[in-house]
Order: C-alpha cells, then structure tokens, then sequence
C-alpha cells in the first residue's frame, strides 16, 4: 500500500517528525508521501521535493491545529500558556532560575557592552554627507614606519591643485590654544583648517558662517567657528554671539558662526579657525599637516593614491631637500578614524562571543540536569496527553524566558559596563562620544537572547522521551543517568575547552603586557614624577628673554616648595614622541640619521628623569644662561653617529646651527612613543640655545612654544598639584595648565590599545574560569548525589575515603583533560590572530599555554574538591537505605 | 442552522467530498481539490479544514487500518446530514444572488 517508491526529502521528514506529535503524524506523514509520490510521477523529483518542503513549512506553521485535534485551540493562546507555564515552573527554582539567568546576564552583558563599542566606535558612519567618499592624506617614511605622517602646507597645495580625483580638499592640524572669553580662560582643542573644511565634510554652520577663502589670507581678521557646546557651556547659546570677539591665544578672534550640535572631528576640537596660510611662508619640509579630501565622482581610493603619488614624484625632483625618502598616501577617513583600535575590538567581540557560549553551555547544562530530575514532573504531563511538541514548546518558552531575563540584567550590565569602558579607555578608542547603548544596540541584544533562549532551550529535549517517561513513572526508576552525565560531561569539556582560548588570549596579552613594561624606559621612579604641559602663546612671549624668564621664575617659585627634589622643563615629555630633525656628524653630511628627537631642556631636566650619566658630563649652568651650542646626546645616536668611537668631544651638524653643536656627554636611552619600538636617538640641548638659534624666525600669529614641566618630588607628588598650578598662575594668570599627570600616567598611557586589549581579556578569562568552574562543580554535584548508592556500597564494602575521593577527581579528570587538549589546540590558530597587539611573545608561547593549562586544571581540580569531599563524608547505610 | 458560517475552502472541501460520492481520504481529497481548481493546494490547509468541518459536525471520520500488503491507517471522511444542508443553503443563496446578473457578465465578458 503505497510503501514502495521515492521516498521524500529525508530532512523534511524528519522535521515533520519532529513537529508532529505521533498520531498526527502517522497520519498526514502518510498522506504526504503519497502525494509526493504521485507528484513526483506527474512533475519530476526536483519539484516534487520543493512541493513537499513548502507543505512541510505550511505544517510547521500550523502545527497546533493540525496536532491539536478537534480542540482547534489558536497558536497565540497556546503559546501564553506555555509562557505562564514556564514561568511558573521558573519562579519554583529560583536558585536555579537565579544561577541561570546570572550566567546569561553575564555573557549577553559582555556582548551587549563590546558591540555598543563597536558599533559606536566602528560601525556607526561618520557625522558628515557621504562619508564614505571622504579620504584622509598623509605623507609616509619608511624609516619611521611607513604613512600616517603629517604633510605640509606647501606640497599638500601642490598634490591639490594637481589632482583630477578630489573634488575638494582642505589641509588642517589640531592644536591646543588657551581660549579665554567671558571671564573664563580654559585650554581647547582647536581645528586650524583651510577654508574649504566644512564644504569637504558636508557640514553647514547653524549660525553665523562658514569659513570663506578670504579669510586664509595671513593678515585676514582672524575668525573662528564655536562648537555648539562652547557656545553653550560659555555663551549661554546666545544667538547674537555672531561678531563677538573671544581671545585665542592672547589674540582677539571674531566669533564668526557656530557649528552643528552633532559637529564631530578627530580629536574634539572646540573651535574651528583658519590656518591663514596664504601669504604666509610656510617651510616645504616642516610636516605639521594632514589633508581632507572628497573623492570626485567614480574615483576611488586606489586611483587617488596612485594619481597623488605621481605628482608627488615630481615633487620629490623639485623639492629633493624637503621631500627626498618620503611617499604620500591616501585612505578612507573612516578607516584612519578607526585606526588600530579597529582590530583590537573586533578581537574582544571574538573573545566576548566565546565567553557567552561558555555561558550558554553552561546554561544548557544546568537545564539538562533539571530536566533529568523532572523526569517525574515530564513522566506525569505526558502521562496526561503532553506530546513531545508540547514538551518542546515548554522548555523552548523556559529557554526564552531565562534569556530574556538575563538579556535584560545583561543590558543593566552593559549600561554600567560601557561607562566604565569610556571612562577608563577613551584614549584607545576612537569615537568615545558616539558610543552608548542605544536602540540599534538594544535590538541586537534582544535577538542574540532570543537565539540563546532557543539554543538552551532545545538542549534538554535530546534527553526527554515521552515513550520513555510513560515507563519511567511505571517503575519509579531516576532515569538515565549514565547518559544524561555523560552529555552533561561532554558540555563541561566544551565550557573548559573554550575556557582555555579566551584564558589563553588573555595570557598572551598579559605576558606582551608584562615584557613591555619590563623594557627600561631609561627614567628612574616614574611615579615621582608629575608632569604638567604650558603653551605659551607667541603674541605674548614673542622673544628669548620673555620665555626664559617665564621658565625660570617657575623653576624658582616650585623649586622651593617642601619636597620637591627637581624642576625641569622641556618641549616634549620623556616617553612621547616629539619634534624630530634630521643630524649628522659634523661635517659629513653623507652620513645622516633621520628622526633624531630634538628636547631642549632647562638645567633641572636630567635630575627631574633621573637618566644615568654613560660618559661625558653634564650640561654646565654656563651653558644653560648663555645659550651654548653644547648637547647631550643618548646612547643610541652615539652608536649610530659615531660608532666605535668617544662621541664625547665631536661634534653634530644640524642645519640650523652653522658650526655644530658640541658632544659634552652621553647618557642613556628614554623610551620613546612607540613601546613596541627601541629608542629613538636623541639629543639634548638647552632651551637658550634654541631660542637663540631661532630667533630670527619670524613667528607667526598661531605660533607658539609648547612647554612641559617635570617636578621630581620626595614622596607621591599628587598633592603638590595644587601648589604648582599657584606658582604658574603667579607667573601668568591667563596661562592655563593642560595634561596634569605623572610619567608613570604616561608609561601606562603609552599601551594603548594593548592595555584595553589585555584589560578585557582579563576580565573575560575571569568570566570563563568563573562559568566553567561553576559547569564543573555542576555536574560533578550531580554526579556525586546519583551515584551516593553505588559510592556508599563501594565504602560499605571497604573502599576508602582517598579511593572514593580518588574515584570522584577521576571522574572529572575524565571530563577537564579532554577538554584542556581541544582547547589548547584550537587556541594555539587562535593566538595568531593576536598577531600585533603581542610584544615579544610568539603566539605559540609554550610558558603561555603551560600556565593556562596549569590555572584551568587547578580551577577543575578546586571545582570538583567540594562534591569529591562530599562523597567522602557518605554515610553508606543511610545512601543505600534512601534509594 | 448549524455552525452557519462556511468558509470558502471549507466549502470547497465539503464539495470535494460530495463529488467524489463516497468516503474520501485525504489524499483523494487533496487530489480532487487540485484537479476541480486546476491550482496547487496546500496540504496544511485542507488537513486544518477536515479537523475543523469535523469539529462543526459537518463530517464524520473513520479510521481504517491498513490491509495486509502494509501501510499506515487512513481516516476516511464523509459528509453529515448537517454538511449536506449547509452546502444547500450556501447554494440556494448564492444562486438567488446570481440571480438576472449571469447574463449582464456573459454579455460584459463578450
């Protein structure tokens, strides 16, 4: 009868099964088969098995109807009640119900806070008109790690006018000015852009004016844009602030119009102001500058480069002085914005989605062995007519539930969590402001839990059959145990392999972490030393003598003060990257060493950092007063300058000192900006000399002399902070103190994205070992309470307690040590992906992954001591009696 | 009357039965349905339908196990008293609705 001939799509039967409760499917399972059967003779096998998965969809959908029978009963009502029913049995465990929903609050939490990152930081467009056609330029060394260099005014003019790619481009630099107006004087973050900025960017002033080109001519009034905060923050949102004057540097700026509330550039800047470039004389090799672009229609980013760097070929012919070595280069802005924080997120997302499968294993394990000691509750609902599909619904309505509750503690958590990221990481992240847990952020959360809720929910059901049950409730017996152990093993092994990569990153990272900080940054006691930065206008110290009297009477107000052990200043704090020029050996210009760092220091310097004197001596106070042509130089310039040789004695060539600057002494290597880098070679020379040798510079109206103090003090110098700031405002009252930290601050600033990387690995690691010893303790529990008979009868029988706890640690050596070699092997591929974020650590680190292998073995090993101790204490009369 | 409202399909299906003038099974009936309308038609629908019209009193079932060559069980559907006067009704008003308006649509459709 119908029993021979082709069989339909196997995988569309066996969802029918699934769906269907038995009779039901006995009896349309039959009936569509032999329509498939017919079909397949009148139409052909391929559409006939297209047929018959669409009736198998049309089933699915209306399933309650077809399963239900005569009672008809609507799918929205059943599935309210499967809800209510779920909820009640719930609300009945709520130790369970608790741990459950923790464990999911704390994976969908950490999801929930990675993605509001990085969808804020990365995925969220940039707040301006197309940005995708937006590219940023840059000039690239090889010598100092390839583009993202500054460029400069005069060749970035040149590579504008030349090119047929840009539709528009403007030329900008970020640069702190002290603003004062209103009777307040603060320190912003200033735009100095060329006027064609905001026409780039899509952007239109919401009061006043853009900038016009008149006003890049040097001698135009200079003007400048407010931010929507500051113009409400310091003018109260005066829509007749327009023709104000505000004060930017010691010089009076008109308020020319006010930018959009959702303004956004790199940096934050507050104000927007022309560079004033033209007319100006601005030096071809000076790269203080980076371009803005808007591609033309149908250009691309490959062509720009390749069409910029043709003209830049000429201008290296032209220009050999200024542009000899150097290339240009062009990118996306949206990727430049990203930067290297972009990598680094997407690796937390990996690490944040292996710690919630840890959680959702976990999850899936404590309801396979709920289900197992509800055979009873399941043996009596099926005993009353539930089908399998009622069961499933059940636990899937449970699943939901639990995910759902704990997505939403999640979201609690990730509100908390992302302020704390921000806060703690801002300067490794790229749009700090932009990222919050909004509604995108939300809807996402809401499907990973409803997916969660359904993955856990479907897990017990591998274990539940109602054929079973029926027989279950018959005999009284526990059910399966020794299988149901041994799929809850198998999901602990998964929760410590997967332990084991996340453990491992972080690992990884930590070890990087721990060899960069071990690398001798060349200064001694970091946390002694504070450090604050002054910028001092050039239109009110235009000369030598205004700048040296300044530096010293402040050396003289805090030198004084109790406890303070050193003052000194410089251009550029130890441990940052700085001005650098080119030197050579006196007189051999052949022989040049490109990106030396240049600090021009006061007498009290070399004692503020505490760098070792190697040879020589120091600079002398003569030399220092009279602004002497004599320089200290580090380790490295020596051996690259005068290799084998005393460098003490010669002299080095540098363009803007006609006879050269004499060696007196060498001292050893600071760290410079970059930890994964050595040292840069550096020299030292006093501030007088400087501003001697640059004093003929004519120094325009947004020039300035960046300043840096350093006070060593005797003990934590926090509190003196309050005390310097007194002294400089003695000095100068309008001056304000910006970059208030300590070197030990700027040591650790210095990570970045390695210290935001290995910050959440840890935290992550934490979770996983956290879940996967709560999964081992678990089912060891377990184990231990349904096997009490047959531990009791082995102690009855004279077994002791070191074999019965042996037994027990065996057991889940059995479940960790399987687990602890997949997880090694996947991690040892996965460590390659942390590929640069790592510093001298190979990803295949052997100490790394014995160390991990050690922490995740102990935390099993402490996990399952409990239950093992238990079993110990059994009673064997009473445990052979309770069964 | 009872359980007055027919559906459309329901009433395609009942008809489906009628004219194949004896019990039907599913199958038989999913096929008449197809061969009547000329169009493909969706199993799940008429398997709701047969549970439904059962459960307004419209049909009567019998399951019938399978003979000795194998197979499974069929559940054989015939129409009741109520079906027969449900589908009269239906009938009768559609009919005095169609009623003078025939004509206009074939000379309309001409």
């Amino acid at each position: 009868m119908g029993s021979t001939g082709p069989s339909p799509p196997r995988a569309a039967a066996r969802v029918l099964r699934l769906l269907l409760s038995r009779q039901a499917f006995d009896e349309v399972g039959a009936a569509l088969t032999e329509l498939f059967r017919r079909r397949v003779a009148r139409v052909g096998r391929g559409a006939a098995r297209r047929w018959y998965w669409r009736q198998v969809l049309g089933l699915a959908l209306r399933r309650r109807s077809i399963n239900g029978g005569s009672g008809g009963e609507g799918w929205m009502k059943g599935s309210v009640r499967d809800f209510a029913l779920a909820a009640r049995t719930l609300s009945r465990a709520p130790m369970f119900t608790g741990v459950a929903a923790l464990t999911l609050a704390l994976g969908l939490g950490a999801n929930t806070a990675i993605f509001s990152v990085i969808h804020g930081s990365l995925l969220r467009p940039l707040p301006y008109a197309d940005p995708d056609g937006l590219v940023w330029l840059s000039d690239g060394h090889p010598d100092i790690g390839g583009s993202g260099v500054n460029q400069s005014v005069p060749n970035f003019l040149d590579l504008r006018d030349g090119s047929k790619l840009m539709r528009s481009a403007a030329v900008y630099r970020r640069l702190g000015a002290n603003l004062a107006a209103e009777d307040r004087a603060e320190r912003v973050t200033v735009l100095f852009t060329s006027s064609e900025m905001l026409g780039v960017l899509g952007v239109v002033p919401t009061l006043g004016r853009d900038l016009r080109p008149s006003d890049d001519l040097v001698d135009a009034e200079p003007v400048a844009l407010l931010t929507d905060g500051l113009w409400r923050t310091w003018f109260g949102a005066d829509p007749a602030v327009v023709g104000r004057t505000a004060v930017v540097d010691a010089r009076s700026v008109r308020i020319a119009g006010v930018l959009p509330r959702d303004f956004w550039f790199p940096g934050e800047p507050r104000l927007v102001m022309p560079i004033q470039h033209v007319g100006a004389e601005l030096s071809r090799g000076s790269r203080s500058y980076n371009g803005v672009a808007r591609l033309a229609p149908d250009a691309d980013v490959e062509g720009l480069r390749a069409e910029l760097q043709g003209i830049f070929s000429g201008l290296v012919t032209s220009y050999p002085d200024a542009n000899q070595g150097w290339f240009t280069w062009a990118e996306p802005l949206s990727e430049w914005v990203g930067g290297g924080a972009g990598r680094s997120l997407l690796l937390m997302s990996g690490a944040v989605a292996l710690v919630l499968l840890i959680a959702v294993v976990n999850v899936a394990n404590l309801l396979l062995v709920r289900a197992e000691t509800r055979h009873h509750e399941l043996a009596i609902r099926t005993s009353l007519g539930a089908r399998r599909t009622d069961l499933l619904s059940l636990f899937l309505a449970e699943g939901i539930l639990l995910a759902v509750a704990g997505g939403a503690l999640g979201v609690v958590t990730a509100y908390w969590g992302v302020d704390a990221l921000v806060t703690a990481f801002a300067g490794a992240l790229p749009r700090p402001d932009a990222i919050s847990v909004n509604g995108t952020v939300l809807g996402a959360g809401l499907a990973l839990s409803l997916i969660v809720g359904v993955l856990v929910g479907l897990v017990p059901l591998a274990r539940i059959r109602p054929d079973r049950l029926q027989s279950h409730l018959k005999d009284g017996s526990r059910g399966s145990l020794g299988r149901g152990s041994a799929l809850g093993g198998v999901l602990v092994a998964t929760e410590v392999a997967l332990a084991v990569v996340v453990v491992a990153g972080a690992g990884l990272l930590a070890n990087s972490v721990w060899r960069i900080r071990q690398v001798d940054l060349g200064v001694t006691r970091p946390d002694r030393v504070m450090t604050f930065t002054m910028t001092l206008p050039a239109t009110s110290y235009p000369g030598v003598s205004s700048i040296r009297g300044f530096a010293d009477e402040i050396d003289r107000s805090i030198g004084v003060l109790p406890g303070v052990q050193a003052v000194g200043f410089v251009n550029r704090l130890p441990l940052l990257g700085g001005d650098n020029t080119t030197v050579t050996p006196f007189g051999d210009p052949a022989r040049e060493v490109n990106f030396t760092s240049i600090r021009y220091i006061t007498p009290g310097y070399f004692d503020a950092v505490g760098a070792p004197l190697l040879s020589g001596r120091w600079l002398d106070p003569t030399e220092f007063s009279s602004g002497a042509p004599a320089v200290v130089i580090n380790e490295t310039l020596a051996r690259q300058l005068f290799p084998g040789e005393d460098a003490v004695g010669r002299r080095l060539g540098v363009r803007w000192v006609p006879d050269g600057l004499l060696v007196v002494g060498v001292i050893g290597d600071i760290a410079g900006g970059r930890p994964d880098r050595p040292p840069p070679p550096a020299f030292y020379l006093p501030l007088a000399t400087v501003l001697e040798a640059w004093s003929s510079v004519p120094r325009g109206p947004n020039d300035y002399w960046g300043l840096s103090a350093l006070v060593r003090t005797a003990v934590g110098p926090r509190p003196l902070m309050p005390a310097f700031r007194r002294a400089v405002a003695a000095v100068d009252p309008q001056l304000p103190v910006s970059q208030v930290r300590t070197l030990q601050d700027i040591a650790v600033e210095r990570l970045g994205t390695r210290r935001f990387a290995m910050s959440l690995f840890g935290v992550f690691s934490a979770m996983a070992l956290l879940l996967g010893a709560v999964g081992i303790y678990g089912v060891m529990s377990y184990t231990v309470a349904h096997r009490s008979r047959e531990l009791g009868m082995r102690m009855a029988l004279g077994a002791s307690r070191s074999t019965v706890r042996r037994m027990v640690l065996g057991r889940a050596a059995r479940i960790v040590l399987p687990g602890l070699v997949v997880g090694l092997v996947a991690a040892l591929p996965a460590g390659s992906v942390l590929g640069s974020l790592l510093y001298e650590v190979s990803p295949q680190d052997p100490w790394t992954y014995l160390g991990v292998a050690a922490l995740l073995g102990g935390v099993g090993l402490a996990a399952s001591w409990l239950p093992a101790h238990r079993a110990t204490r059994l009673d064997p009369m009473e445990s052979m009696r309770a069964e | 009357m009872p359980s007055a409202a027919l559906g459309q399909f329901e009433h395609q299906v009942l008809l489906a039965i009628l004219r194949r003038g004896a019990e039907s099974y599913s199958v038989e009936i999913v096929d008449e349905l197809e061969r009547q309308t000329g169009r493909d038609v969706a199993t799940a629908a008429v398997f709701v339908s047969l549970q439904r019209l059962k459960a307004k009193g419209m049909l009567r079932d019998r399951l019938v196990a399978p003979g000795p060559e194998g197979g499974h069980p069929r559940r054989y559907f015939s129409l009741t008293d109520d079906a027969l006067s449900a589908l009269r009704d239906t009938r009768r008003s559609f009919l005095s609705l169609w009623d003078g308006v025939e004509s206009v649509l074939d000379e309309g459709g001409g």
